[in-house]
């Protein structure tokens, strides 16, 4: 026996039909089961949509597509631990900065210029990458303030790396981070604006310490800023911060004679100064890192 | 005048690579605040690992901008470009901590997480796998760990949909509500529910479909195994 003659639908109601089986999860499955364009007897309503089916490839189409989607999603949420709310997860802060610091400090290694390799850059900013990625800072740093060779703080132990033309300035960045990152010791600690948000990090070795900033906009005419050690209630300055680009850095080196280090409690900051230098900040506190935690 | 990342939003991806093969900074930085959620939060839900994910990301963007000039848009989108790279990355990750883990006699069971019954919290969760997927793994490994990447990324699209329309999805395939019992749920109309799951699935398609071989590859995972129907969750 014969299955009954069917009457394909138009195409404007298979459509529509399509789009509200896609509504419901497996709906689609369920008809694309049926032998396409051979409706059973007993398909009601969508044996006249299977007959339209079997002569329309546009309506086909988009039921095969509507179908993989539709599988696709349940196979992914169908498991979902019961009362699970997906949630974006978005990538640090830091990462943008590194990432971003990384290409053009590559850029501007594979320019030809004096005494640098395009290895540096490739070489060094993956690494930094990686360092900001891993919270090795988790340990508490058991540091002494500065070896005692030379006295004094911790801010005037670190030399600014000074002769760099800004056009090479990153790639200097780019050697300090991989000294601190060759060193089996170096720290590295999150940066945060005053709302507390990432906003870059800090990374530091017993010879060296660089600072990247990500969220820092050009300092308005006139100001500056400055990057500051506070411990102890006191606090000295060490630099200001440049930029290139859209990063903000910092980066300097300990003398031959001392080391990098920091006493229990020291902070990192950077203020936003007007005036001319003084004896500890004045401006309001923009960046900040704890050296310690 | 270009000057900031924001002035290229309107750029196609096409036209983005072809700038970063020129070492365009901003088009760069275009280009990793258009894909970098996606690839990350795709990674994060497939390993359960932010720092593996911000290696993964940093190897796909530092690739693009190393190898601009090979991307061919005929071939595929951008976002499947760098998907690509990341998923390759990744299931290597999968698989390097699985022999690790074979290596210390602890069971597969207990690296591939269970059908949600184990309670593993929150949006970080690596991708889950049904019960069965233990006995897949041994037949098919690779068939595992691509269905566990697709998952990720299924449900990291997902992830980024408006509210509203995240809401209803949910409700519709990890709930297994019908349309009408979601408008009962939610209190809403029943035309409104339709309405925001019709551009929530249009949003999926144009997301996922964006990703060569992605829609493929949902059909082909979920063939796998026979996702629960929604019949017997309730």
């Amino acid at each position: 026996m014969s299955a009954p003659e069917v009457n394909p639908m138009d195409h404007a109601a298979a459509h529509e039909r399509l789009a509200d089986l896609a509504l419901e999860p497996g709906a689609m499955e369920r008809l694309l089961r049926q032998p396409g364009g051979t409706p059973a007897p007993d398909m009601g309503p969508d044996a006249s949509l299977l007959a339209h089916l079997g002569t329309c490839q546009i309506c086909t189409a988009e039921l095969d597509a509507s179908g993989r989607l539709d599988r696709g999603l349940r196979d992914a949420l169908s498991t979902l631990p019961n009362g699970e709310r997906l949630q974006a997860a978005e990538p640090p802060a830091a990462l943008r900065t590194a990432i971003l610091a990384a290409a053009g400090a590559e850029r501007r290694a594979a320019t030809p210029g004096p005494a640098r390799s395009t290895d540096t850059g490739r070489r060094a900013w993956p690494a930094l990458v990686e360092a900001i990625a891993r919270p090795r800072w988790a340990g508490a740093i058991a540091a002494v303030l500065i070896a005692a060779l030379l006295g004094g703080v911790a801010g005037s132990r670190i030399q600014r790396l000074g002769g760099e033309p800004s056009s090479d300035s990153l790639v200097g960045v780019v050697s300090t981070v991989e000294r601190i990152l060759e060193s089996p010791t170096h720290r590295v600690v999150p940066l945060r604006a005053a709302s507390g948000a990432a906003a870059g990090s800090v990374a530091w070795s017993r010879q060296d310490f660089a600072v990247l900033a990500s969220s820092l906009a050009p300092a308005p005419g006139g100001q500056v800023y400055r990057c500051w050690l506070v411990w102890a209630g006191q606090a000295d300055e060490i630099g200001e911060m440049d930029f290139a680009g859209s990063t903000a850095y910092w980066t300097g080196t300990a003398g031959s004679w001392a080391s990098v280090t920091f006493e229990p409690g020291t902070r990192f900051e950077v203020t936003l100064e007007s005036g001319p230098q003084a004896a500890g900040p004045v401006g309001p506190a923009v960046l900040s890192a704890s050296l310690d935690g | 005048m270009i000057d900031r990342p924001d002035d290229l939003l309107d750029v196609p991806d096409d036209v983005l690579v072809g700038r970063i093969a020129m070492g365009d900074e901003l088009a760069f930085a275009a280009a990793y605040d258009r894909h970098a959620g996606l690839v990350y939060g795709s990674v994060v839900r497939f390993l359960g690992d932010r720092e593996s994910a911000a290696e993964i990301v940093q190897d796909a963007f530092l690739s693009l901008w190393r190898r601009a000039d090979q991307f061919d848009p005929r071939v595929g989108s951008l976002s499947a470009w760098l998907l690509g790279i990341a998923r390759h990355r990744a299931i290597d990750r999968f698989r390097a901590e699985a022999r690790r883990a074979a290596s210390r006699s602890i069971p597969l069971s207990a690296l591939l997480p269970d059908d949600g019954r184990s309670g593993a919290s929150g949006d970080e969760s690596p991708a889950i796998v049904n019960a069965d997927d233990e006995a897949q793994s041994v037949r098919d490994p690779a068939a595992v760990a691509d269905r566990r990447w697709v998952q990720a990324v299924v449900r990291n699209v997902v992830a980024g949909l408006p509210v509203a329309e995240r809401e209803v999805v949910l409700l519709a395939y990890a709930g297994g509500l019908s349309q009408s019992e979601i408008a009962e749920h939610l209190g809403a109309p029943i035309g409104t529910v339709k309405s925001r799951t019709r551009r929530a699935l249009a949003r999926l398609r144009g997301l996922l479909g964006d990703v060569p071989d992605m829609i493929e590859e949902i059909g082909r995972g979920a063939t796998l195994t026979t996702a629960p129907e929604r019949a017997t969750r309730r």
